[in-house]
């Protein structure tokens, strides 16, 4: 059984069940704090039967600041998945899939362009997943994360910038075909 | 502070001496500036930051900051500060004489933020910047009245209203605050709350809303959370079914929470036809109703579901309710609902718990599965195949996913004998695999044909998942529910509450074969070890057989991919657990019996085989939590770290996660590891990583308080009292108790030269008046044990419970240990003058009531030990010392009867040791198990505490000569006692030392695991040994072996810190 709750402070006490997969990044609690404290709406959890936490969404809605808005990596008014992630016994459920959809209703009702996420170009798993729900490459972002969880031996790896456009993108201006192709460094990403 | 300001022009001198320690130049620049503007207030706080600066770099001690303390007070009682910078450096001399007081930071800080406002009202932003500074440093009440000045000043500024509400609810939360004050401002939240909500009833519309009304699902949640703490439950009825201010409101914008709280708020009331009503006209919202729609795919959700069936079976006729249940469930997994995955996995759990509940429940069931009903009530033969018929459909069609173990665990649990034999029997034919998973026989078809049957069929991740799921229930049934069903059959002489499973008086011995058992039909105790040999050999072999696939699986993963075979090595490890004898219930801990023989073989396989299922799965986790404890327990200190290391445990894990190998690290390594397998990449010592535990723990304090203002500012009121709740929970918490016992014992071991400080080891990190008047009780547990392993039955402990190195951590256990740790540091020679003083202070003003409380806890102990038999022999020693101690400094004299009862009680417990020790030393000294290194440290730390406290008397100036000598022929006897034992453990030690010198230690290793082994007859071996010979790769074993000699030798190393009392 499956329920849908907003994420509440408390629950990092028990989030190891999704936080131990290698691929989730445990951070410091000013980092969930601080985006239970600005996008309570967002950042949601699956529970399941014995209360423990099956998957989680963080997600945000913003844009690069207006000095910005000149530059070719200006990022408009969007939606963006922090972290999506399911304990691997709770994998295979649909819970990443209605979990995500519910960020980009978000996005919807605020007039967001599109929703937008990193994933590495390692997790084929999540790439396959994403493009089934209609996400496409949009960018690749070089050596974005500083180690290689596949490899030891690496120090980084590239991330994937996948976007899925949302009613407001009605021309898709913000969209792009053979993103794989195109190539960014870390401090064209805003935020990064 | 500080380094929050942008110097000033002309400043840059300043600080750069400042920053180049030349604090006397930078003292005469400020004087010669002070000279020409006397009243200047940032000038003054930068004198005084300066000097404060020069006496912490010249190492001063507390008591010569108290010069810099006046002055802050002074300054305090003097008019206001206006300059906001001055404020800031005043915050940092503060911090740097008393750092992390935050009763003075209220006192000086935050009076001196509040004048600063009082004295500029309407400025806004000045308020909203000590606003920020006394939230952040939870000075509630300064931030309450800054508050009400923003309110009062700028009365259209809707937010300052809501700020107010919230801030006078967060101080009734607070619960080192009186609770008189807290009921005031719970009153004041409740009351001012609902005038808004009134407001926003006879608002026209959204746009229209006064100031002070509910603007936003945010502020409707903390209404509801207010009226949750202080209002009657029809109270706040009215305002969830208000259209102005419930969940459908304009306002709250559909907010999820609101909906359910409200369901969940008609089903404690009791409105049973409301919510029937209601969560009936939600479901279907959440598929595609006729124009093809789906309004709210939230419907779907479960808390809906399982009210709706709730209510539904509590309003209506069985076959009523059935019937709508099932119609609804109908319309959810039809080809075209158009419900996601989730939710139709929701509503097809519904059929199972709805079908289930019906057939069970009702006394004359007419329905069956499939069918529309029938005129005759079912045959009682066939409610038990229709019961078994709903478990079977869910499982076939979700046999290839990992979580169908959990969803169908708690029913089948309810399923009668019978029933499980047929379940069990149905499974067997269902798939293709089942045949193997029985431990009894259920076809004629051989043993190799079964065997071959499952090898065949391994093909593909889903074939591996259905076959592991099956093998689970297999061994939930066979092995979980049996044990409790035999565990129910014994009269139990009381309950443990904690696990709600039946706790017996050491005397009953669980291991006496007094049970048949149902499946193999042998003789058997508690556990059945023919059934968990069985699972856990044929566990062995499936791994062996799923992972040995020419690379069909194993080549496609990833090194983040978890290998879909890990359960069986999980299983059999379970299984290995058992048959080693291990319980979650204290019939006899572990820490008491020898690890010998069968025993240690069978620890030695499972952890073997969780090694080798992790060469080849790396990113399971489940497997390395297994392994940190399992090693624990055979005493490989080094090899749990590893395990424990390859978590990856950062942040807040390190709290929620310490439980797993902090836990008596003290008696298991409390030594630096010498010897680290992965190439030692972490070579801290258990005392640094518990350190840097503490160091993180620190930090959170301020990373919760930080984001409480953030919270404030976005408007996210419900978040806010989140944070401020979890802030409290971090106070509160056992896990910094539990590290700052766990050093301290360590550092008597490894650091007996070290001048010991009051503070030292995260005494400051320790909950809240924790161990002084009034005593906090409560500590808030934050350890999750939620994400171990656990195949066992609902109503079972969790499979944790089954690997605990003791009685679990718990309120009681910590106490008494902090009472125990206040007599280790008083008689300690280690305890600086300062410590002493303290100490004194201590005994005289908290003793007694913390003794009062433990003698309470003692007649209030219904749920077994608290602690190991080792650990609470040397408490009451420690305790009845406390007794002597007390009366000495309050009365300077001694109570005969406490040193009659001292004395008796170091008999007592030293010969209970001694005889303990003297099994281990005949039995089972070598390898250094935990049942052989837990015993040695416990007993060395009370000799040695029985000898400090005799010269702790013998030399200190402080008693009477009378007591003295009364004490010390008191004490005569107890010493004697002492002396010996202590020889004994140094004995015991050496020898543990001297023998794991010895060669042969591998091959005995392997000995163990693989002897056995007596079929040679087939490739298959029928014994647990066989399969682990045919599956585990014999390099990998020898190699592991090795690993496993290694950490031992490391693990006894620590004995060598051992050592005689130095008189």
């Amino acid at each position: 059984m499956t329920s849908i709750r907003p994420f509440e402070a408390q629950d990092i006490f028990r989030f190891n069940t999704t936080n131990l997969d290698p691929l989730t990044e445990t951070y410091d609690l000013n980092f969930y704090f601080s985006y239970l404290a600005r996008w309570p709406h967002l950042f949601n959890v699956a529970e399941g039967p014995e209360g423990q936490v099956d998957a989680y969404i963080m997600g945000k809605l913003e844009c690069s600041p207006s000095y910005y808005s000149m530059s070719e990596h200006y990022l408009p008014w969007h939606a963006h998945i922090t972290a999506l992630t399911v304990a691997p016994f709770a994998r295979r459920l649909g819970l990443a899939r209605t979990l995500s959809t519910s960020l980009e209703k978000a996005g919807e009702e605020y007039d967001a362009w599109f929703v937008d996420l990193f994933v590495r170009k390692s997790n084929k798993i999540a790439q396959e997943l994403y493009k089934g729900m209609g996400y496409k490459v949009y960018r690749r972002v070089l050596d974005y994360y500083n180690d290689d969880p596949t490899d030891a031996s690496k120090d980084g790896e590239d991330a994937y910038d996948m976007r899925k456009r949302l009613k407001r993108d009605k021309t898709g201006k913000h969209a792009r075909d053979n993103g794989e192709d195109f190539a960014v460094t870390p401090e064209d990403v805003w935020g990064y | 502070m500080v380094d929050q300001l942008v110097p000033r022009p002309g400043d840059a001198a300043i600080w750069t001496s400042v920053d180049s320690k030349n604090f006397k130049q930078a003292l005469k620049t400020v004087e010669k500036r002070l000279a020409k503007k006397p009243n200047d207030d940032y000038l003054q706080a930068l004198k005084l930051y300066i000097r404060t600066e020069a006496a912490h770099a010249a190492g001063k001690e507390f008591h010569e900051y108290k010069e810099f303390f006046v002055e802050l007070e002074s300054i305090v009682a003097k008019d206001a500060v206006h300059d906001e910078e001055a404020i800031v450096l005043y915050d940092t001399v503060l911090a740097l004489i008393l750092p992390g007081q935050l009763s003075l930071w209220r006192d000086i800080i935050g009076t001196m933020r509040w004048n600063a406002v009082k004295a500029s009202p309407k400025d806004a932003q000045l308020a909203i910047t000590h606003f920020q500074s006394c939230l952040s440093n939870q000075d509630l009440a300064h931030a309450q009245v800054i508050c009400n000045s923003l309110e009062k000043n700028f009365p259209q500024e809707h937010r300052y209203v809501l700020w107010n509400i919230t801030l006078h609810y967060l101080k009734s939360l607070i619960t080192s605050l009186d609770q008189k004050d807290r009921d005031m401002s719970s009153r004041m939240a409740t009351a001012m709350i609902r005038k808004l909500a009134e407001a926003t009833k006879t608002a026209k519309d959204v746009s229209s809303l006064p100031p002070r009304a509910i603007h936003s699902p945010q502020e409707s949640l903390l209404l509801h959370r207010i009226l949750e703490s202080g209002s009657d439950i029809d109270i706040r009825l009215k305002y969830y079914e208000d259209d102005y201010t419930g969940p459908g409101s304009k306002v709250a914008k559909g907010t999820w929470k609101l909906w359910t709280d409200k369901l969940k708020l008609l089903e404690k009331a009791e409105k049973y036809d409301d919510l029937l009503e209601i969560s009936s006209s939600l479901l279907p919202l959440g598929r595609k109703n006729a124009s093809g729609v789906v309004v709210d795919s939230r419907m779907g959700d479960y808390t809906i579901w399982e009210l709706f069936r709730k209510t539904a079976n509590l309003t209506m006729e069985p076959e009523s309710a059935y019937s709508i249940i099932m119609a609804e469930v109908d319309a959810y997994l039809k080809k075209d609902s158009g419900v996601e995955k989730v939710y139709r996995r929701n509503a097809a759990l519904t059929e199972v718990v709805a079908t289930f509940e019906y057939l069970k429940l009702c006394p004359q069931p007419y329905f069956s599965i499939g069918s529309k009903g029938s005129e005759e009530p079912l045959d009682p033969a066939e409610v038990h195949v229709q019961t078994t018929d709903v478990l079977l459909k869910y499982l076939s069609k979700n046999a290839h996913i990992i979580s169908v173990f959990s969803d169908l665990r708690p029913y089948i649990g309810r399923l009668d004998v019978d029933e499980r034999r047929e379940f069990l029997l149905r499974i067997s034919k269902l798939g293709k695999f089942g045949i193997e998973v029985l431990p009894f026989e259920v076809d004629d078809s051989s043993s190799e044909s079964k065997q071959a049957l499952a090898e065949h069929h391994l093909n593909t991740q889903e074939d591996i998942t259905s076959c592991v799921n099956r093998y689970k229930i297999a061994y939930l049934i066979t092995s979980s529910l049996s044990e409790i069903d035999r565990l129910a059959s014994v009269p139990a002489e009381n309950t443990d509450n904690k696990h709600g499973v039946p706790y017996f008086a050491p005397g009953i011995n669980c291991k006496e074969d007094r049970f048949i058992c149902p499946w193999c039909s042998k003789p058997c105790a508690v556990y059945c070890t023919s059934c968990l040999e069985k699972h856990a050999r044929l566990s062995v072999l499936a791994y062996g057989s799923a992972i040995n696939d020419n690379g069909r699986i194993t080549s496609t993963l990833l090194p983040t991919d978890i290998h879909p075979a890990d359960d069986f090595c999980i299983l059999a490890a379970m299984c290995l657990v058992k048959l080693a004898g291990f319980y979650p219930w204290p019939l006899e801990e572990a820490t008491c019996v020898p690890l010998t023989g069968d025993r240690l073989s069978h620890l030695l396989r499972a952890s073997l085989i969780l090694e080798y299922a992790w060469s080849h799965s790396k990113a399971n986790s489940q497997i390395s939590l297994l392994l940190v404890r399992l090693y624990a327990h055979l005493g490989c200190g080094s090899l749990a770290m590893r395990a424990y290391d390859r978590l990856g445990i950062k942040q807040i894990q390190t709290t929620t996660l310490a439980y797993t190998l902090f836990d008596r690290i003290s008696s298991l390594h409390p030594h630096p590891f010498v010897h680290l397998q992965d190439g030692g990449h972490r070579t801290k010592s258990p005392m640094e990583q518990l350190a840097n535990h503490q160091t993180t723990y620190e930090s959170f304090a301020g990373q919760v308080s930080r984001n409480i203002f953030r919270a404030f500012e976005h408007g996210s009121y419900d978040s806010a009292v989140q944070l401020v709740g979890t802030s409290q929970f971090l106070t509160e918490s056992d896990a910094s108790i539990l590290a700052f016992l766990e050093s301290r014992r360590m550092s008597r071991i490894t650091e007996p030269e070290l001048l010991l400080k009051p503070e030292a080891h995260g005494f400051n990190l320790l909950p809240y008046n924790c161990g002084s008047m009034p005593f906090k009780t409560d500590y808030r547990t934050s350890f999750d044990y939620k994400s171990f392993p656990n195949f066992e039955a609902t109503n079972c402990p969790s499979f944790v419970g089954y690997t605990a190195l003791g009685p679990d951590v718990s309120v009681k256990r910590l106490t008494k240990s902090l009472l125990a740790e206040r007599v280790h540091f008083h008689i300690d020679p280690r305890t600086d003058e300062n410590g002493k003083q303290w100490s004194h202070m201590w005994f005289r003003g908290s003793f007694v009531q913390m003794h009062k409380y433990l003698s309470n806890l003692a007649h209030d102990n219904p749920s077994g030990p608290i602690n190991t038999t080792f650990e609470q022999l040397a408490l009451e020693v420690y305790i009845l010392m406390g007794q002597v101690i007390f009366a000495a400094e309050e009365h300077d004299k001694a109570d005969t009867n406490h040193l009659r009862n001292l004395t008796k009680t170091v008999q007592i417990s030293c010969s209970k040791l001694m005889k303990l020790l003297k099994k281990i030393s005949t039995k089972a000294s070598v390898p250094g198990f935990m049942s052989t290194l837990h015993p040695l440290y416990m007993a060395h730390e009370l000799a040695i505490a029985i000898l400090n406290f005799d010269r702790y008397f013998r030399l200190s100036g402080k008693c009477k000569c009378t007591f003295v000598a009364q004490l010390q022929a008191s004490n005569k006897e107890s010493v004697l006692i002492a002396e010996r034992l202590l020889k004994e453990v140094l004995s015991i030690s050496e020898n543990s030392r001297k023998s794991m010198d010895e060669s042969g230690w591998i091959d005995r290793v392997l000995d163990s695991v693989i002897d056995g082994d007596k079929d040679d007859s087939g490739e298959k071996s029928t014994t647990l040994a066989g399969a682990f010979k045919a599956t585990v790769d014999a390099d990998f074993m020898e190699n592991w072996a090795g690993e496993v000699v290694e950490s031992w030798r490391d693990s006894v190393m620590g004995l060598a810190c051992l050592k005689g009392f130095k008189k």
